[in-house]
Parts: C-alpha cells; structure tokens; sequence
C-alpha cells in the first residue's frame, strides 16, 4: 500500500533539562516548567539558575533575593555565597 | 503580585490540609491574607505542655523575600519572649530569614524556641535571669502562665487529636472539659486536695489581691519574690 503524505502537523513539548522538572522553585513555590511569578510565559524569557551550590531558582527569584539587603548574598538552602555554576 | 498571593494561599491550604500537623491557620479576616492567627500546642516535656498558644501573623508586600512579623497573642512565661508585647527573639525572624522558610516551618521553629530558651540573647532580660537563677521559680512561673493563660479553646487541636500525652490526658480531665469522654467531663471531677504549701500560697495571693492587686499579676510577682509577701509588695507598690 502507498501512502501519501498530504499534510502534517508537530507538537512538541519542552522542559528544562535537569533530574525533576516539575520540581518547586524553593522561592516562589511554582514548578520551575513554569515561570517566576512576575511572567506570564515560560521558557527562554524565564530561565533557572543553578549555584554552584547545586541548588535551582528560577533566575528572577533568585534575582530578587540577592537584591534584598538581607540575603547578604546566600543560597536561599544552605546560606553558602550564591554563586552561578559555570 | 498574583503570584506572590498564589504562593501565600498555597501555603495556608497546605498546612490545613495536612493532618498530621498540630499548626493551625486562620485568616483574621475575609479577602485578607496577609494577616492570620497561628495555634500551636506547647510542647511535651515543657512547662509549656497542655497549652495552646496563639501568635499573630502579618506578611508584608515583599514577603517571602523579608520575614513575616511574628509575636504571641497568649501570654508566654520565656526567657526569648517579651512577658509584656508577646515579641519574640528568634534569627530566622530577623538576620537568619530565608525565602525557601515557609509560615508553618517557621511556627514550628517558634514552637521549639519553647523547648531551647536561650537565655543569653534575651528578649525579656527578667525572666532570662530567673532561668538563669533561679530555674525552679522560673519553672514554676511558666506553667502557672500556661496554665492561666493558654487555656485549649473548644475545637482546638488539643481537644480532637488521639495521641495527646498522658499527661495532657490528665489535664484535660481535671482542668478543661474532655472530648472523648463526655461523661466526665459532665460530672465535674472533685476539687483536688491542696497541700499546706499551695494553701499558704492562695493565702499570701489572697492578701495582696484584698489589696487591689490582679491576682495573676500577684501569683507572678509572688513566685519571682520566692513567696516573700514584703518583697512581692514592694514590687508591686514600685511598679504600680
């Protein structure tokens, strides 16, 4: 039997590459598949950072954190020095 | 600020959701999140056991990235908790908060400052130095505020749940009406037996009430004077 492809149509879908992503962003409580509180639209607009430390944020919540006085520049986890992994 | 409201009524669902959790949450309000009351049980092994206590909670705009205000509504007899505001000196509450800290971890952090009194950063520098001196008035002071003041209300966790310790078991039969065994708790059990030395005490309490003093300020002032009734005066008469 022949077949002929007239038309097709994709889907796909996307998810971070890391062990779970449905796992929480420790800050925001939200899937890190999905975005920080303050977007609308996850993927490349809304990306997760790790530190060094290993531990993950979405990067505006981390962001945020350091930003604050208090955070002195800590992992939220483990109050090491957050510094991005390489 | 949708999503920080989504986090906040996340959390509330899931402390009331969780069963196993003696940490109760309630809105003080309708339509406000931002301000709730926390209940908790002090802990066994305590002064503070056998009573329920309640704190205030208010989140701020920037919550979780500065710590909820926390102080104790009930009354708390403890060397880290002002005797008089409820303010509590806890470092997750100030320097050491942490965004990753939720509202129930940090109630049960609150609830086992019970259990470690630290009484070499004071918030009360009173009572911090009754611990430090003389632990069995502190001691005794404690409970008698536990007592006095975090009474369980009906309906608190306290009353339903089935793995109180024995000796809240015993409380709750002689002190407070007792959910599982409702026959009991309508007959009211007998006053118990004093002991010379609690009757001497109700005396002394009640010759300084006679002179216009609030008998559960007496009985404190009294216990902090080791039951000398000149001292426990002049205390009273010096802060009056």
């Amino acid at each position: 039997m022949k077949v002929k492809v007239k038309r097709w149509h994709t889907v796909a879908i996307w998810q971070w590459d890391m062990e779970d992503s449905t796992d929480l962003c420790g800050i925001c409580h939200g899937p890190f598949d999905s975005c920080c509180p303050d977007c609308r639209i996850p993927g490349d607009n809304c990306p997760l950072l790790w530190g060094k430390c290993t531990h993950c944020f979405h990067l505006h919540c981390i962001n945020k954190w350091i930003e604050t006085n208090d955070s002195e520049g800590t992992c939220p986890m483990d109050r090491q020095i957050f510094e991005a992994a390489t | 600020m949708a999503g920080r409201l989504r986090r906040i009524q996340k959390e509330i669902a899931d402390c009331q959701r969780d069963q196993a959790s003696l940490i109760e949450l309630k809105l003080v309000e309708d339509g406000n999140i931002m301000h709730m009351k926390g209940r908790f049980p002090g802990p066994p092994g305590t002064p503070y056991e056998g009573g329920m206590f309640q704190v205030d909670i208010v989140l701020s705009d920037t919550y979780p990235f500065q710590p909820p205000k926390i102080k104790f509504d009930t009354k708390v007899y403890h060397p880290n908790i002002s005797s008089q505001t409820g303010a509590i000196c806890l470092d997750i509450l100030k320097q050491e908060w942490s965004p990753v800290l939720t509202i129930s971890s940090t109630l049960l952090s609150v609830q086992s400052l019970l259990c470690t009194p630290e009484p070499n950063d004071p918030q009360d520098a009173q009572v911090a130095s009754q611990y430090l001196n003389n632990h069995a008035a502190f001691l005794e002071t404690a409970r008698f505020w536990t007592e006095c003041y975090a009474k369980p209300e009906e309906g608190d966790i306290l009353h339903k749940t089935s793995s109180v310790s024995a000796s809240q078991q015993r409380q709750a039969g002689s002190n407070y009406s007792n959910h599982q065994s409702p026959v009991v708790a309508a007959a009211r059990p007998p006053e118990p037996v004093l002991s010379s030395e609690e009757l001497e005490k109700r005396r002394k309490v009640q010759s300084l009430v006679d002179m216009g003093f609030e008998a559960n300020h007496v009985r404190t002032v009294l216990i902090r004077a080791n039951w000398n009734t000149e001292t426990a005066l002049e205390d009273l008469l010096s802060n009056a």
